[in-house]
């Protein structure tokens, strides 16, 4: 035994500390950025801001590319305005798709899930808007502006810049709230990692109505801000709808308000626009007499398949030449529930120019509206409302003609006489009916180009007042949360094409109001809770 | 740390059929910090590409965006613990190896999601959890015949092992499920796979598939395996895995005079992949595009006749299971040419033939998650030389 023990031949073969450079580990990015170097100068802090807007035109860094939220599709999911207008037009009478992307087809079927990687990106985007905001809202307090040094007119114009920040933030919510009804929340007092907690519609409600009414102190006076720059009428604008739809929100109305901020933003020095076709084409950008804030795109400098280039391309097919684009998606229509609001029983003509339905391929045709097949992009009623066109015939920004140069106006000046009138309508003792009235008839003098539109005191009423809204405001985001609010999304009230995935259209459960959280959110962040019914 | 006992020299001295015995164990702590991008701790910004600026009044603006972050990050360890035995008979005319191991990988770094708002991503790069691998390895390599002019070899190898997730970072939340991950093509969005605590990593989670009485699979019909009346997410099941529960691997050499002869094979078993080829295109809705325009399709379409993707049925996901023969070589040892000159002859094919059940292109595929969307085969080589030494 000695023997044996004595023969043990241990060896140590390795015995190494991995031990790192300890200099290495303090190294810093020579790309990259550190938010010191970020918020240096004024192009820094400008940039941000940038990417603040941009985020709503935009899903990436690079177009599409780089996207801000991996795992998920760049143009149709994470992007803004296409998913926007998806979840807000596809189930309703405005909007159809014939594609078959994943669950696209749940939309207008009412029937969607928490699964869902569309209602997935709409829910991570405003979230990360705001968590975007918050960090520069962070950077941009009174003791940073004079920690960097800016003084003067640079130190004002951060100011201005945060203040508008924070009226996008409050616009997030907003898109957040009605979608989805409670939603994650957070504020610049929580640092980047925080998980966000949970509020319910009647809290986001209350802070975005706080924070609006704050910045509409702040925010430049109307029409004073460059382009693409929100001002004060913005935040009224905002403040009107959220307070027309504060009974869908919180239970209770508020349509004195309502009419209140409808009526400061119209006597802000607004004027309808002579032609409704020019605030949806490629030179919209000039239609600033009218269009409050509008999200920026172009052709060569925003490039994405998320924005308008979505609008125009997928409203298209054969027909895309009148389009002023290279292609068409051949995807969306309307169904005759839109159409039909301009022309009466079997009419094939108006003298309403809101109704832009008519391409060189496709025209009013009672037979070929109906929706036989939601697959055949030949059915249905074709929608020429958003295109890349210009006055002067000119091609766009992008030569190829592939990406689109129009803006999506967020707020226009007739969105706010629809709302002053509604609210009156509902109520409201801070407007009056001979006002509203008069208000719809600019509306529809605009429409016709004369007066030959106009409405009498007796035709007007709520059901009226939600028609003019489809044919005022069709395909700009609006239609769900009408629908909602005079509670005709669900019911059988009002029932359109393929409503609920029949042809004929059928009532769906009431849970379809609101979208659900994403089964990945819940599972990633225990504060949240399922919509109930999902 | 490792330290060996050679138990033939103490115990054994006197054994003439024992040549050698050698008992030794391991022990070892390695660090990894294979980020996929650099200080993914740090808060920092980075300009976009000219494509994505912003119009404030006349003048475009490049976009300055801040990085998703994980503030505490640290490096995935992994400790290493191995037993092994290693033995020769007849002067090492037989010798092999047993041996068992266990790996704790402590913090592993994987693509997560994280809470939507918390950073400036769903998913970041981050310690996920804790995991173990562990197992037997049994190596031999004889040498049946050896003769003066004439030499056979033979050497096998096989492991055994199981990994497991030990710990996951949200494991206390009853409501927790799981980490999904291995994002897969076409299904945007969607993840084929969930790291889940005791399970498999990348353990494959989907639909189980009902078939009518034909066997065809029946379109987006699929078992409720909770009972609730409908199919969500909730009826997802954990089925199979990418990664391997058997590894084996055999070569065999053969010398007679100026001749020689090699061949070498391996195989895996118990691994499955998900056919992600076969679960995008082929379908009908890829023929018949709604763009107006016709594309390719797979006969494989045939065997469902589905119209629409169905893509996170279990139906896609299959056993890779396999061997290969990897190489066969002959060689022929000419002699002096052209005077000083030697030649030397060979001739060998590589990936001679694979033995499996997989339909897609290659059951041998190195993605840890599994997902399958291979579409350039594994070439096979003829090699003939002629080497000349001067």
């Amino acid at each position: 035994m000695k023997n044996t023990i004595k023969n043990i031949a241990i060896a140590f073969i390795t015995m190494s500390i991995v031990t790192s450079c300890a200099s290495k580990l303090d190294l810093f990015p020579q790309n990259d950025m550190t938010p010191n170097n970020a918020y240096a100068n004024m192009e820094g802090y400008t940039a941000v801001l940038a990417k603040i807007y941009g985020s709503l035109s935009l899903g990436g860094n690079e177009g599409d590319g780089a996207p801000d939220i991996s795992g998920l599709d760049g143009g149709s999911q994470i992007s803004f305005i296409r998913p926007f207008f998806n979840l807000q037009e596809l189930p309703t009478d405005e909007a159809v798709c014939a594609w078959n992307d994943q669950t696209i087809k749940d939309f207008h079927n009412l029937s969607w899930t928490s699964g869902d990687p569309f209602i997935k990106g709409m829910y991570a985007r405003p979230i990360w808007n705001v968590g975007l905001i918050n960090a520069f809202l962070r950077e941009a307090t009174d003791a940073k502006i004079s920690e960097r040094g800016f003084t003067g007119a640079d130190a004002t114009n951060i100011k201005n810049m945060a203040a508008e920040a924070r009226f996008l933030r409050a616009f997030n919510y907003w898109v957040a709230m009605d979608l989805f009804g409670k939603y994650s929340f957070l504020t610049e007092a929580d640092q980047t990692g925080t998980t966000p907690t949970e509020k319910s519609a009647a809290e986001i409600f209350a802070y975005i109505e706080t924070e609006l009414k704050a910045v509409e102190e702040l925010l430049p006076a109307a029409k004073t801000n460059v382009y693409g720059r929100v001002d004060r009428a913005a935040a009224q604008a905002l403040l009107a709808r959220l307070y027309l739809n504060a009974e869908t929100y919180t239970g209770s109305g508020k349509y004195n308000d309502a009419a209140t901020y409808a009526k400061k933003v119209i006597d802000a020095g607004y004027s309808l626009s002579a032609n409704y076709y020019r605030l949806f084409q490629a030179d919209n950008h000039t239609q600033t007499s009218e269009i409050i804030w509008a999200i920026n795109c172009d052709g060569l400098m925003t490039q994405g398949h998320g924005n308008t280039t979505f609008l125009v391309h997928a409203a298209s097919g054969d027909d895309a030449p009148d389009y002023n684009v290279n292609s068409g998606w051949a995807g969306y229509r309307a169904t005759k529930g839109l159409s039909s609001k301009f022309y009466s029983g079997t009419a094939t003509t108006t003298n309403d120019k809101r109704a832009l339905f008519t391409t060189s391929k496709y025209k009013i045709d009672p037979v070929e509206n109906e929706i036989d097949d939601i697959t055949n992009f030949h059915n249905g009623v074709h929608v020429k409302k958003w295109t890349n066109n210009y006055v002067d015939g000119r091609v766009g920004n992008d030569p190829v003609r592939n990406y689109v140069d129009t803006d999506f106006p967020i707020f226009r000046l007739s969105e706010m006489h629809l709302i002053y009138a509604e609210a009156v309508l509902r109520g409201a003792t801070t407007g009056d009916r001979a006002t509203a009235l008069g208000y719809i008839n600019t509306v529809r003098a605009r429409a016709y180009g004369n007066a030959t539109g106009n409405i009498a005191d007796a035709a007007l009423n709520l059901q009226f007042i939600l028609d003019e809204r489809a044919r005022e405001l069709y395909w700009e985001g609006h239609r769900r949360t009408d629908l909602i609010r005079f509670n005709q999304l669900v019911t059988d009230t009002y029932l359109w094409a393929w409503k609920g995935g029949v042809q004929g259209g059928r009532a769906v459960d009431a849970k379809y109001k609101l979208y659900p959280v994403p089964a990945e959110a819940i599972m990633v962040n225990p504060n949240l809770t399922q919509t109930s019914g999902y | 740390m490792a330290a060996a006992w050679k138990i033939k020299e103490g115990v054994f001295a006197a054994s003439k059929s024992l040549s050698e015995l050698k008992l030794r164990a391991g022990w070892g702590v390695t660090g990894q910090q294979d980020f996929n991008n650099y200080y993914p701790y740090l808060a920092r910004y980075a300009y976009g590409s000219n494509t994505a600026q912003y119009q404030f009044g006349n003048e475009f603006y490049q976009f300055l965006r801040p990085a998703a972050v994980d503030a505490n990050i640290k490096w995935e360890t992994t400790t290493t613990t191995n037993i092994g035995l290693d033995f020769g008979f007849f002067n090492n005319r037989i010798t092999g190896t047993i041996e068992w191991f266990n790996k704790d990988t402590r913090d592993l770094l994987a693509v997560a999601p994280v809470a939507y708002g918390s950073t400036f991503d769903i998913s970041v790069f981050t310690n996920v959890g804790n995991l173990t691998n562990k197992g037997m390895e049994f190596v031999l390599n004889t040498t049946p015949v050896l003769k003066d002019h004439l030499r056979w070899d033979i050497g096998f190898n096989i492991t055994k092992s199981k990994t497991e997730i030990v710990s996951l970072r949200k494991q206390d939340d009853p409501n927790f499920t799981g980490i999904p991950v291995s994002g897969i093509s076409g299904g945007t969005g969607n993840n084929i796979g969930l790291h889940m605590t005791g399970q498999w990593p990348y353990a494959y989670n989907v639909y189980q598939q009902v078939y009518d009485s034909n066997g065809k699979p029946m379109e987006g019909v699929y078992v409720d395996r909770n009972g609730d009346g409908q199919i969500s997410d909730a009826d997802r099941y954990l089925f199979q895995r990418p990664a391997p529960s058997t590894l084996l691997g055999i070569n065999t050499s053969f010398n007679y005079k100026k001749w020689t002869a090699r061949a070498s094979g391996h195989g895996m078993f118990g691994n499955y992949l998900y056919n992600n080829f076969r679960s995008e295109r082929t379908v009908m809705r890829n023929l018949l595009d709604p763009v107006l325009t016709i594309n390719n399709a797979s006969t494989e379409l045939l065997s469902t006749n589905f119209f629409n993707n169905q893509y996170l049925s279990d139906l896609y996901i299959e056993n890779a299971s396999f061997f290969r023969l990897d190489n066969i070589n002959v060689g022929y040892y000419v002699g002096k040419v052209f005077g000083n000159a030697s030649l030397s002859l060979n001739a060998g094919v590589n990936n001679v033939f694979v033995i499996t059940k997989y339909k897609g292109l290659d059951p041998e595929n190195s993605s840890s998650s599994g997902v399958d969307n291979t579409i350039y085969p594994r070439p096979r080589i003829y090699t003939f030389g002629l080497n000349f030494d001067f």
